[in-house]
């Protein structure tokens, strides 16, 4: 398993927390950073703001990404993510409740790597979080650093 | 059968030829019996004359025929030809039968005279016979009924056949029937009667049988006349050929015969003459044996006068022993002075002076003198004489040696060598005046045994014509008068001639038969060719009637047409006779303008149709046409119809003249305008409301040429432009009161409708002449002719009104657009928020939820020890609940995003859709039983997407409610309603009360309970949805456990 970081942005706390259930019914023991609005996310990901001089070496393996955000929406966050060298390659996954057509089809136009549906039954939420975890995390093969 | 008697062109006219020439031929013959000079018919050939009786007989026939064709019509002259030939015909008859019985009735005077041997002056009886015949014929064509002239006909082809027979047996020389029992008939009878059977066989009318085979049925018409003269050519040419070629061929058969007689007949004559002359030179041989004197002592002696009785004895003996040897009648010793001295033989020794002078020769010639033949007028018979010398000069005795030619020589020759009854071998010699035969003449007709006969009485006969030097073979009447071919050779050193003769008849008689079988082939082979030629005429005379037939059928074809074209013709047409002014002829047409049936019509006068009022201007137009002013004319004028109504007609006169003649008939070309008249007037009244009608609309027409710029208006135009309508106007005028803008639309308008040919349809303002503003409508249409805009016209129409209320309607627009505007942003902001309600239920009602369900498991596994049975039974109903709520959430937002979604119509194989989703279905449940029946090719314009979540659900359905079922079956499938494709999903499934049908499709409607059957209620609703959305309609026809069918359309109401 790789032991690259997973960025969850979500701002429901719930969610937050039935995620990280969720990881650890599956054994995820990667490292979880959890952002709560797209500001904060995108602050993280490029060493802005809050995180000002973050060290650019911890890796990523995957970001999963919620598209209703505070502040700054999820399709912006991830248009930022790819319009950026330095994150374009970056695996992120939406997790999201929505599945209105226009989401799915804009997140795909962006760039997407994977849309996954949350599901309202928590087994199935479980297993679609494991499904994740074995595919990002351990049979991915992460591109190379992307150039600073 | 006809009772008339049609008669070939021409014919009448020859028959008549005929009976005159036959006519005539009796009388000369009568007349030259009376002149005595009957012998002229005997043609110098020694044939009989016709007999006074014959002439009268035939003379009679031929008058009465005569009479007959030249008073054709005449009842009377029929009537007397009928008993003329009826008195002819009894007498002939009598005739022939007392000829033939040999009895006498009627006494027939002979000139008792003969020509041969026949009597000149008595009738033949094959004349009785031909004369019986053509008297019949005559009387049956005194008949009408054809089949007695036909008969009549036939009986006069008969005697011609027969005379033409006999005719050519005289033209062959071989007259029939001379030399026989019976008279024969006269050559002039013969010719006679050819000509009098032609005119009888021309008099019996062309319908007959035997000239109908010359003639045609229908002489009429002039092509089958000129057919039928050319095939009585064929017929005639024909005929000549045959009878010259059998002419020729028995000429050259007599001729043959002839040679072969003359051959034989020679050769009998020579052979005569040689038995003669041998017999002679056998005699003459003898004498010279006795002058060898073999007793010369005792005739010395006996000279002397001193003969002993033994000298006389021995010399008696010697002379009888000579007479017996060699036949003599009469031995005798003669002195120089004619004394007998000793004579031996029968008594009859006389010696006559010839006899004296015979012996004189003979002694001064010494040699054997012949005296013969001679007949010795005590015995009647003949004998031959020889005065032999005897070789010495001392005798002067003769011995006479007498034979009898008669009984010696006659037997020798008088045989006939060949196997002939008429043969006969003449051997005579001329005595004074008379002829002396030397045999008797065997078939004397006088039977006597003379040998002597007058020499008048032979004239032209061989014997006469020998005496008189000719020889070799001729053909001559003999002494019976019988025609005979004979052989004349003289007898050497005597006067005498031989005659071997034969009677013609029997030379000729094998040729005789040849004669009558050839006139039977030449009959026959006429007779073919008569049937041969008429066939053909018949042939071609069908061929040139059916040509006729033909050309009469298209000349009545041509006669019915322009009757047709006549009696059809539109318009009135009628023939009138001037000098009565009555209509003679008039179409249908005409019968129909004067209201007079057609039949009618023709018996009126011109007078009575023609308006009383109008009547003079008609006589004045006669008369100009009768003065030759013009060759018609026309007028207008009043009829009046049989009804009484009265009718303006356009009539034309024009006169059918003869030439050089005043004009017979009219013929009036009459045209109904009453029609016309009454349309004027309408037009006028028409064009007056329409006048009216543009004042009241405001609309007015023009029209200018192009080329000139010239234009016309109606009124109206002018009240629109403020104008006098009186003026008038061009282009120019009309283009004058527009400005600006306008003003250049309607000059470019109109230049293009003059330069291409383009309509133009303008709304512009202008200014009126008074200055007023106003709208006006202006439309222009060019008309083309030949490519070229010949004519521009259009109208205008003051719009001012009009346009007003529509600046008014289209303020009035404006504010509705305006309003409708606000209300679809109203709309659309509505629309946003229902998007941003779904949003947010998908987005954040279903986080809760997620939430609930989340921490209700977490609950359950982490807490679950301090959880008791109960507590755990009700978080798994949270938990159940919640997903519930889950699913129905996604289902409302598949029901919003489905009437949301944009639509893309194309044509979608459902059939194919309806076998995917059914095979899906089995694949989810491979353990039931379940028959899909999808009916093939179904194809509709649809929504692809759509449709498969109608299908979808539809089947789905189907499949569902047959869960419980044993043998489930669902059908998809299509019908059509009404001319609308309906298409079905049935199954025969649990089914539902249709009581509750209409809230069927109602949104969260269920028919059955969640444990029964789980479900949502929203599939129908969205399958409605959809279908609405396709302009269709859907229901359900269902019944519990008996299944349910549900019908939907996709655009268009069933």
């Amino acid at each position: 398993m790789s032991h690259g970081s997973i960025l969850l942005v979500e701002d429901n706390p719930s969610d937050i927390a039935l995620t990280k259930r969720a990881m650890e019914k599956n054994r995820i023991t990667n490292e979880l950073i959890v952002m709560e609005d797209g500001k904060s996310a995108l602050d993280y990901l490029f060493g802005e703001g809050e995180w000002a001089g973050r060290a650019p070496s911890s890796r990523l393996a995957v970001v999963l990404l919620d598209l209703k955000l505070p502040k700054i929406d999820g399709l912006t966050v991830l248009r930022r993510i790819r319009s950026d060298p330095r994150t374009r390659r970056l695996p992120v996954v939406v997790l999201t409740s929505s599945v209105e057509e226009q989401d799915l089809a804009a997140s795909y136009d962006l760039g997407v790597n994977s849309y996954i549906r949350k599901p309202v039954d928590f087994e199935k939420f479980v297993d679609a979080v494991g499904h994740l975890g074995m595919y990002w995390l351990l049979l991915n093969e992460l591109p190379p650093e992307a150039a600073p | 059968m006809t009772d008339t008697q049609p008669i070939v062109p021409g014919t009448d006219l020859w028959a008549g030829h005929a009976f005159a020439a036959s006519f005539a031929l009796t009388i000369l013959v009568l007349l030259s019996w009376l002149t005595g000079s009957w012998e002229i018919w005997s043609f110098g050939l020694g044939y009989v004359p016709m007999a006074p009786s014959t002439a009268l007989l035939l003379g009679a026939i031929a008058a009465g025929g005569w009479i007959r064709q030249r008073r054709f019509a005449s009842r009377s002259a029929n009537q007397l030809a009928r008993i003329v030939s009826a008195g002819v015909c009894i007498a002939s008859t009598v005739v022939l039968v007392q000829q033939l019985a040999g009895i006498e009735i009627i006494r027939l005077v002979t000139s008792g005279e003969n020509v041969g041997n026949v009597p000149v002056g008595l009738i033949s009886p094959l004349t009785a016979g031909a004369i019986a015949l053509a008297s019949a014929s005559l009387a049956l064509q005194t008949f009408h009924r054809r089949a007695f002239r036909s008969v009549g006909a036939a009986l006069a082809l008969g005697v011609g056949f027969f005379g033409t027979i006999v005719v050519l047996s005289y033209l062959l020389e071989a007259p029939l029937y001379y030399g026989g029992r019976i008279v024969p008939m006269a050559l002039s009878t013969a010719i006679t009667l050819v000509v009098l059977a032609a005119g009888l066989l021309l008099a019996s009318g062309s319908d007959t049988w035997p000239l109908n085979l010359i003639a045609v049925a229908d002489h009429r018409t002039t092509a089958v006349g000129l057919i039928g003269r050319g095939f009585l050519a064929l017929l005639i040419v024909a005929f000549s050929l045959i009878v010259v070629v059998a002419v020729t061929y028995i000429r050259h058969e007599r001729a043959e015969t002839r040679l072969a007689a003359t051959e034989t007949i020679s050769a009998i004559a020579d052979l005569k003459v040689g038995l003669i002359d041998s017999w002679l030179a056998e005699r003459l041989g003898d004498a010279e044996v006795f002058s060898k004197a073999p007793m010369r002592d005792e005739l010395t002696r006996l000279e002397l006068g001193t003969a002993s009785d033994d000298d006389r004895r021995d010399l008696t003996l010697w002379l009888g022993a000579m007479t017996e040897a060699y036949g003599y009648e009469y031995c005798a010793l003669v002195e120089r002075d004619g004394s007998v001295r000793l004579a031996v033989g029968s008594g009859q020794a006389s010696i006559d002076v010839a006899t004296v002078e015979s012996c004189h020769a003979a002694l001064r010639e010494n040699r054997v003198v012949a005296r013969g033949f001679y007949r010795q007028p005590a015995t009647q018979r003949m004998f031959l004489d020889l005065a032999v010398p005897f070789n010495d000069d001392q005798l002067s005795l003769v011995l006479l040696l007498r034979t009898d030619a008669e009984k010696r020589l006659l037997p020798q020759f008088s045989h006939w060598p060949t196997n002939s009854r008429t043969g006969e071998t003449l051997v005579f010699t001329r005595e004074g005046d008379s002829i002396l035969f030397m045999n008797v003449l065997r078939t004397a007709r006088d039977g006597g045994h003379e040998h002597l006969r007058p020499l008048a009485g032979l004239r032209g006969t061989p014997t006469e014509r020998a005496v008189n030097g000719a020889s070799g073979v001729i053909e001559a009447p003999d002494y019976r008068g019988n025609p005979v071919l004979a052989a004349i050779r003289p007898i050497h050193g005597m006067p005498w001639f031989l005659v071997a003769k034969i009677d013609r008849r029997e030379v000729y008689a094998s040729f005789r038969r040849q004669i009558g079988l050839t006139a039977l082939a030449v009959a026959v082979m006429a007779l073919a060719v008569a049937i041969g030629v008429r066939m053909l005429w018949y042939r071609s005379g069908l061929v040139v009637a059916r040509r006729e037939l033909e050309s009469e059928r298209q000349i009545r074809q041509a006669a019915r047409n322009f009757r047709a074209l006549f009696d059809q013709a539109a318009i009135g047409v009628a023939q009138i006779e001037a000098s009565s002014g009555r209509i003679v002829a008039a179409n249908r047409r005409f019968s129909e303008i004067v209201g007079y049936p057609q039949e009618e019509v023709v018996s009126l006068t011109a007078d009575a149709i023609v308006y009383p009022g109008d009547r003079d201007s008609v006589r004045e137009i006669s008369r100009r046409l009768i003065n030759g002013e013009a060759s018609k004319l026309s007028q207008e004028c009043g009829y009046v119809r049989k009804d009484g109504r009265v009718l303006v007609v356009h009539q034309t006169v024009s006169p059918l003249w003869d030439p050089g003649d005043e004009p017979r008939h009219y013929v009036v070309v009459v045209r109904d305008v009453t029609q016309e008249k009454e349309t004027a007037k309408a037009l006028e009244t028409r064009d007056k409301l329409l006048v009216e009608v543009g004042r009241i609309a405001k609309v007015g027409g023009w029209e200018f040429d192009p080329v000139t710029s010239e234009g016309t208006w109606t009124p109206e135009v002018a009240r629109i432009h403020d104008l006098d309508p009186d003026l008038g106007t061009n282009v120019a005028i009309g283009l004058s009161y527009y400005d600006g803008a306008d003003r250049e639309a309607i000059d470019r308008a109109v230049r293009e409708a003059v330069e291409l040919g383009r309509d133009y349809d303008l709304e512009l303002q202008m200014t009126t002449a008074t200055g007023a503003r106003k709208w006006v409508h202006t439309v222009g249409r060019p008309t083309i002719e030949n490519g070229r805009v010949v004519r521009v016209s259009g109208s205008i129409q003051d719009v001012t009104d009009r346009r007003r209320a529509e600046d008014e309607v289209s303020e009035l627009n404006r504010e509705l657009e305006a309003r409708v505007a606000s209300r679809t942003a109203e709309l659309e902001a509505a629309r946003s928020e229902q998007e941003a309600f779904s949003y947010s239920v998908s987005h954040d009602l279903r986080a809760p939820l997620r939430g609930i369900d989340g921490w209700s498991a977490a609950l359950l596994e982490d807490c679950s020890d301090r959880l008791d049975e109960k507590g755990r039974e009700f978080l798994g109903r949270v938990r159940s609940e919640t997903q519930k709520m889950g699913r129905l959430i996604d289902d409302l937002l598949k029901l919003s995003r489905i009437t949301r979604q944009e639509m893309r119509v194309g044509p979608v194989d459902l059939s194919a859709l309806a076998r995917s989703i059914a095979a899906k279905l089995r694949e989810s449940d491979p353990g039931r039983d379940m028959q899909f029946v999808v009916e093939p090719g179904l194809v509709a314009d649809c929504d692809a997407g759509l449709m498969e979540v109608v299908l979808t659900n539809l089947l789905e359905n189907a499949w569902k409610f047959t869960r419980k079922c044993s043998a489930a079956r669902v059908e998809f499938g299509c019908r059509v309603e009404d001319g609308v494709p309906v298409h079905f999903v049935r199954d025969n499934g649990a089914g539902f009360d249709m009581q509750y049908a209409s809230r069927l499709f109602a949104p969260f409607q269920r028919m059955h309970t969640e444990s029964e059957f789980p479900g949502s209620g929203i599939g129908l609703a969205t399958v409605r949805r959809i279908v609405a959305r396709h302009g269709g309609t859907i229901r359900a026809e269902s019944e519990v456990d008996r299944g349910t069918t549900i019908y939907f359309t996709l655009g268009g109401t069933p």
